[in-house]
C-alpha cells in the first residue's frame, strides 16, 4: 500500500493565498475568542464546592455520579473515602453572595453586637471566595460556638448547622460559620426519592479553590515562550535564519486554533488541555522540522530552483510521510474521542485538532512564510511570476 | 554479520530485559511474590485512577499576623532610633543602638497579636510618633495616653495577609513537593485549611511528605549578647535594666528558681576583639529538657530585656564514651534578626571531607551577601547563632568578616551519616522552596479513593487498547513486514516509557494514559521517515540493502533536529514550568530518548539483519 503513488509534484505554493487567507482568519478569530468569551476553565482553574457526604445506607460511587450527571455536574468527582457509604464530591458550581447582601450582613451584624452580652466587637468579617462561609471575629468575645452561629444567623446570614468552627488561636476568637448554598442543593438532589436510594448526611460543603492558579497558567505561558526563543536560535543555526519565523508562526497558529476550538465547542480547560497543548506545540515543532530538513536537502541539490518549486517539491516528497503520520497520531488517539469520558475526551479532541493544524501549518504557515522572508529579504532579483516554470513543468525526480 | 551488530543487539536485549524487570513487579499476571519482595520499583497510578492518601493542614493566619506586627515593631524602632539620632542609614539596628534605643523607648506587644504599645521615658517624646510615620508604615493609631501609645495594623493590611497567607502557604507547599519528587500532587484550599492529596500507598513516602510540608522552614542568623546579665538577674530576682517591666513603676522584680532539671552555667564567650564575658545560660538534660526549658523560657519572658530573646538550641552531650543524652540550653540573642531566608539564593548537600558528614551549604543572594559582610565585619570576634524555626542550630565565633556570601549548617549531632543525610536533604528541600508565612497545624489524615468512576477508567483502558491496535494494524498493512519492525519498536518503546517512568518514580495518570497511546501514534514518525526514504531510494534504482543504508542515513537529518528541538522544549518545561508541567516534561524527555533508541537504533538492528544477514531483497510492501 503506498500513499501518492504517483508521484507527482503538486502546486501546493499556487493555491497559498486562499490557505493563508483562512489561516490568519483562524488566527485572528481565535485570539479573539480567547478574551471574549474567552475559554471555559473548569474545576482545577476555577475551584468549585466539596460536599462530604455520609450516606444512611449501600451506596456506589456509580450511582451517585449517575444522579450528579442528571442533575447537570457533568464534571463532578466523586472520590470513596475509608468510610463506608461516605463520598467527598466536587462539583464546578460555587454559591456566591453579592457584595451587597455581604455588606448588609456586616451592618446588621454590626448593629447587634452592642446589645449581646458578651459578643465583643467585630474584627474581621470576611466571605469565603465561593460564598461557602464567613469567617467572623469577635474581639474579646466569650461566645460559645452555637452562640456565634446564632448571632450570624440573626443578622440575617443563612446558617447552616448549629455551630461555628473556631479557627487559630483561643484568644484571637477567629469563627469560621458555614452558610448555606450549592452543596446542599445537590445533597437534597442525592438522597431525594429518585436520587441515590438511601439517606444521609451532610458533614461539610465548602468552597475548593482551584488546583492549578494563575501562576500555572503563567508559568506554562513563559516555559513555552522561552522555549520558543531557545528553538529559533537552534533552527537559525541548524537550518538559517530564513526559516526560523516560519516555524514560531506555525506553533502560535497551531497552540492558538486549538484553544479558539474549545472555546467554540464550549469544552472545558483543565490541566490536561494544558498538557495537550504542550503536545501539540511538540507535534507541530516537530512537523515543521521535517519539512524544512526537505526543503533544506532541496535547496542544497537545487541551487537554480525557485523556492516555491522546492517547496512545492518538498512537500510533494514528504506527502506520504505527512498522511501517514497524521493519521497514525489521529487513530491513536480517536478511540479516547470516542470511547472515553470526560476529561479525557475533552484531550483527545485537543490532540486531533491540534495534530491537523500542525500538519498543515507546517505546508501553509511555515513554509510560505520562509519564502516570503527569503523573496523579500535574500534574493533580490525577485522572479518574474509569469516567466518562471509552474510546478508541473518541473522535471519529476528520476525514478 | 560483523561484530558491531552483536554489539547492538546486545545493547538492545539488555535494555529491553532491564525495562522488564523494572515492569515485572506491576504485572500481575506475571508477577510472584519472589518478584514483588526482591525487585522494588512499582508503577504508581494518579489519584485519578488510584486514589491515595488526603491530609489537612490549618494555616494559622493568627502567627502570621502577630509575625507582621513583629516586623512592623522592627521597623518603627528603627525610625524612632533614626528620629532621637542613635542610628544612621538603611540597614538594621546594631546591637549597641538597641540598647541606647530602649533609654529612651520601648516598644512592646499589645494586648491582641495585632497591637503594640511604644512607651517612652519621657511623655514629650510621644510627640514623635507623627501620623505620617503611622500611615506610611500601613499602622494606625488606636490611642495614647500619658508616656505610652498603643499603634495597631491596619485592617485592610490585615485583610491582605490573610488573602496571601493560605495562597503563598499552597505556594510553598507545591514548591517543596515539586523539589522533592516528580509525583502528581493536589493541594488545594478550603478556607484558611489546605488540602494536600498524594497519590499511592507508600506510607514512607507520605510521610517523607508531611515532614516536608509541616516545616516553617524560617531561617535567620542573630547576634549573641554573651554580655547580657539578663538571665542570671531574672533568676536572681533583680531588677534589669531595659526590662519592660522596670519601666512601669511595677512591684519589685521577684525571684524566679530554676525548677529541678534545669541547671545555670556560665561559660567564658568572645564578645569581641580581645575581649570575653562570663556569659550565663540554662541546661536541661533528659527525654523532657526541651519542654521543661521552653515551660520556663515561657514564664520569664515579660521579664527579658527590650530586643534580646532567649532561645533554645540542642547540645548534646556526651556521656562516657560512647553514648550521647538528650540536652537542650539557651542563648541570649539580639532579637533583629540581621539576615534571614529571603536572602538565601540557593541551598545544597555537602560532605566535610574530613569529617565525612554530610552539611547544608547556604549560598547568599547579592543583597544577602552584602549584609552577611557588614555584620560580620561590625561583629568580629562575637558569637553569631543561626535559627531555624526559632531554634538554634549553631553558634559558632566569627572569626573575620565574611565575603563572598556562604554559610553553612551543620545536622544532627551524633546521629548515624544516613539519618543527617535525610535530614540534610529535607532541609535543603525547604530552604530553597522558601519559607511558610505562617505556621501550619496538622490537620486530619484520611486514605481516599480514586476521583473518577470504574466506568471511567475501563473505558480510557479500552480506549487505549483500540488506539493502539489501530496503529499497529494500520502500520502492518501499510509497509507489510517492515511495518511489523516499525510495531515491535513501537511496543519495546512503550515498554521502556513505562519503566522509565516508574524508575523516576513519576505517576501515571488517566490523561498520561492517553498520552502513552500519542506517543504510540507519534513514534511511528520516525519509521515512517526512515521506510518512506528507503522507498525513495529504491525508486532511485538503489538495492534494499543499499537503500536501507541511504534511508537510515538521510532521513536521520531530519529525526535528530526534530528531536533535538523536542529536547529544548522539555528542558525549558522541566527549568520553568511547575506541577503538573514539570511532570509533562519528565514525560516528554523520556519519550524522546526512548523513540531515539527503539525507532532509529533497534530497527536499524533488525533492517541489518534481515538484509545482511537473511539477504531478503523484498521489504515494505513488496516493490
Amino acid at each position: 500500500m503506498e500513499f501518492n503513488r504517483s508521484h507527482r509534484i503538486y502546486d501546493f505554493m499556487g493555491i497559498r493565498k486562499y490557505w493563508i487567507a483562512l489561516s490568519i482568519t483562524l488566527s485572528v478569530l481565535s485570539t479573539i475568542l480567547l478574551f471574549k468569551p474567552g475559554p471555559k476553565y473548569g474545576i482545577d482553574f476555577m475551584g468549585g464546592t466539596e460536599l462530604t457526604v455520609q450516606f444512611g445506607g449501600n451506596v456506589d460511587s456509580g450511582r451517585v455520579r449517575a444522579v450528579l450527571d442528571r442533575m447537570g455536574h457533568d464534571h463532578s468527582e466523586v472520590v470513596p473515602t475509608q468510610r463506608p457509604n461516605e463520598f467527598i464530591i466536587r462539583v464546578e458550581k460555587s454559591s456566591p453572595i453579592s457584595p451587597v447582601r455581604r455588606e448588609q450582613i456586616r451592618h446588621s451584624l454590626a448593629d447587634r453586637l452592642p446589645n449581646t452580652p458578651g459578643a465583643g466587637s467585630l474584627g474581621d468579617f470576611r466571605l469565603s471566595p465561593g460564598g461557602d462561609h464567613l469567617v467572623v471575629q469577635l474581639n474579646d468575645s466569650t461566645l460559645s460556638a452555637t452562640q456565634v452561629a446564632e448571632l450570624v444567623r440573626g443578622a440575617g446570614a443563612n446558617v447552616r448547622g448549629e455551630a461555628a468552627l473556631q479557627m487559630g488561636a483561643l484568644d484571637d476568637h477567629r469563627w469560621q460559620v458555614p452558610l448555606v448554598g450549592i452543596g446542599d442543593e445537590i445533597f437534597r438532589g442525592l438522597v431525594a426519592p429518585d436520587g441515590v436510594g438511601a439517606d444521609g448526611q451532610l458533614s461539610a460543603s465548602v468552597w475548593v479553590s482551584p488546583k492549578a492558579g494563575a501562576e500555572l497558567r503563567y508559568a506554562a505561558l513563559r516555559a513555552v515562550l522561552y522555549s520558543i526563543v531557545f528553538i529559533m536560535i537552534y533552527v537559525a543555526f541548524r537550518f538559517d535564519l530564513r526559516f526560523a519565523p516560519g516555524g514560531i508562526l506555525a506553533l502560535f497558529h497551531d497552540s492558538v486554533v486549538t484553544l479558539g476550538f474549545f472555546v467554540v465547542t464550549r469544552k472545558e480547560v483543565t490541566i490536561s488541555t494544558v498538557a495537550a497543548i504542550l503536545t501539540v506545540v511538540g507535534y507541530s515543532m516537530n512537523d515543521t522540522i521535517i519539512v524544512y530538513d526537505r526543503i533544506r536537502e532541496n535547496l542544497a541539490k537545487r541551487r537554480n530552483s525557485r523556492m516555491l518549486d522546492i517547496i512545492n517539491l518538498s512537500v510533494s516528497e514528504m506527502l506520504s510521510r505527512t498522511i501517514l503520520t497524521s493519521l497514525t497520531v489521529v487513530l491513536s488517539v480517536s478511540a479516547f474521542a470516542f470511547i472515553g469520558t470526560g476529561v479525557i475526551r475533552d484531550f483527545a479532541w485537543a490532540m486531533i485538532v491540534g495534530v491537523l493544524a500542525g500538519t498543515y501549518s507546517s505546508i501553509y504557515v511555515a513554509a510560505p512564510l520562509t519564502e516570503w522572508i527569503d523573496s523579500r529579504f535574500f534574493h533580490t532579483e525577485a522572479a518574474d511570476p509569469k516567466a518562471a516554470p509552474t510546478a508541473a513543468d518541473l522535471p519529476a525526480r528520476s525514478v | 554479520m560483523n561484530s558491531g551488530w552483536y554489539w547492538r543487539l546486545g545493547t538492545v536485549l539488555f535494555v529491553m530485559v532491564a525495562a522488564f524487570v523494572v515492569l515485572w513487579p506491576s504485572i500481575p499476571k506475571l508477577s510472584t511474590p519472589w518478584v514483588e519482595a526482591h525487585i522494588p520499583f512499582r508503577l504508581n497510578e494518579g489519584l485519578d485512577i488510584r486514589g491515595g492518601v488526603r491530609l489537612s493542614y490549618d494555616v494559622q493566619i493568627g502567627q502570621a499576623i502577630a509575625d507582621r506586627r513583629a516586623r512592623s515593631m522592627e521597623d518603627f524602632r528603627g525610625q524612632l532610633a533614626s528620629d532621637f539620632g542613635i542610628h544612621h542609614g538603611e540597614g538594621r539596628l546594631t546591637p549597641d543602638e538597641i540598647t541606647r534605643l530602649a533609654e529612651r523607648v520601648t516598644v512592646v506587644a499589645g494586648s491582641t497579636n495585632r497591637e503594640f504599645i511604644a512607651r517612652f521615658r519621657n511623655a514629650a517624646d510621644v510627640s514623635r510618633v507623627s501620623d505620617r510615620m503611622i500611615t506610611n508604615r500601613a499602622l494606625r493609631r488606636l490611642g495614647s495616653s500619658g508616656n505610652t501609645v498603643t499603634l495597631g495594623l491596619d485592617p485592610r493590611e490585615v485583610t491582605a495577609l490573610e488573602d496571601s497567607a493560605v495562597q503563598q502557604a499552597i505556594q510553598t507547599i507545591s514548591n517543596r513537593i515539586d523539589e522533592l519528587a516528580v509525583k502528581e500532587t493536589s493541594i488545594t484550599a478550603r478556607g484558611e485549611t489546605i488540602v494536600v492529596e498524594v497519590p499511592g500507598e507508600d506510607h514512607t513516602y507520605f510521610q517523607q511528605i508531611r515532614d516536608i510540608i509541616r516545616r516553617t522552614a524560617r531561617l535567620e542568623f542573630k547576634i549573641l549578647d554573651d554580655e547580657s546579665p539578663a538571665l542570671a538577674a531574672i533568676i536572681a530576682g533583680q531588677a534589669i535594666p531595659g526590662a519592660p517591666a522596670a519601666t512601669e513603676g511595677a512591684p519589685a522584680p521577684t525571684a524566679h528558681p530554676l525548677p529541678a532539671g534545669i541547671t545555670q552555667e556560665t561559660e567564658l564567650a568572645p564578645v569581641g576583639p580581645g575581649r570575653n564575658s562570663q556569659s550565663t545560660f540554662l541546661v536541661s538534660t533528659g527525654p523532657n529538657a526541651r519542654q521543661q526549658l521552653q515551660d520556663y523560657l515561657e514564664l520569664i519572658r515579660p521579664l527579658v530585656p527590650e530586643g534580646r530573646q532567649i532561645l533554645i538550641g540542642k547540645s548534646d552531650r556526651s556521656e562516657g564514651a560512647t553514648s550521647t543524652v538528650e540536652t537542650w540550653r539557651t542563648y541570649t540573642v539580639f532579637s533583629v534578626a540581621q539576615v534571614d531566608g529571603s536572602m538565601i539564593d540557593d541551598a545544597r548537600v555537602s560532605v566535610d571531607p574530613q569529617e565525612n558528614r554530610p552539611f547544608v551549604s547556604l549560598d547568599f543572594n547579592r543583597r544577602g551577601g552584602e549584609v552577611f559582610a557588614r555584620v560580620t565585619e561590625e561583629n568580629v570576634k562575637k558569637r553569631f547563632a543561626i535559627v531555624l524555626d526559632d531554634r538554634v542550630n549553631s553558634a559558632p565565633q566569627i572569626q573575620q568578616r565574611i565575603g563572598g556570601g556562604s554559610a553553612r549548617i551543620t545536622l544532627g549531632g551524633d546521629s548515624d551519616t544516613r539519618v543527617v543525610l535525610r535530614e540534610a536533604n529535607d532541609l535543603v528541600v525547604v530552604l530553597r522552596a522558601g519559607a511558610l508565612p505562617a505556621p501550619l497545624s496538622e490537620g486530619k489524615q484520611d486514605y481516599v479513593g480514586p476521583t473518577l468512576g470504574s466506568d471511567t477508567i475501563k473505558h480510557a483502558r479500552n480506549a487505549m487498547m483500540v488506539g493502539i491496535s489501530l496503529v499497529l494494524l494500520f502500520m502492518a498493512v501499510y509497509y507489510g513486514s517492515a511495518g511489523w519492525i516499525a510495531n515491535g519498536a513501537v511496543l519495546i518503546n512503550l515498554g521502556l516509557q513505562l519503566a522509565t517512568m516508574v524508575l523516576f518514580g513519576a505517576t501515571i495518570t488517566l490523561p498520561g494514559l492517553a498520552g502513552l497511546a500519542l506517543t504510540v501514534g507519534m513514534s511511528v514518525d520516525n519509521n515512517v521517515l526512515i521506510n518512506e526514504r528507503i522507498r525513495e531510494e529504491m525508486r532511485d534504482g538503489k538495492t534494499l540493502r543499499a537503500a536501507v543504508d541511504a534511508g537510515y542515513n538521510h532521513a536521520f537529518s531530519a529525526i535528530f533536529d526534530g528531536h533535538v528541538t523536542t529536547l529544548i522544549s522539555g528542558v525549558v518545561l522541566l527549568q520553568y514550568g511547575t506541577g503538573p508541567v514539570k511532570g509533562f516534561a519528565v514525560t516528554l524527555l523520556i519519550g524522546v530518548i526512548a523513540n531515539l533508541f527503539t525507532g532509529v537504533f533497534a530497527t536499524r538492528v533488525v533492517f541489518d539483519w534481515l538484509v545482511r544477514g537473511l539477504k531478503v531483497k523484498t521489504l515494505l510492501g513488496g516493490k
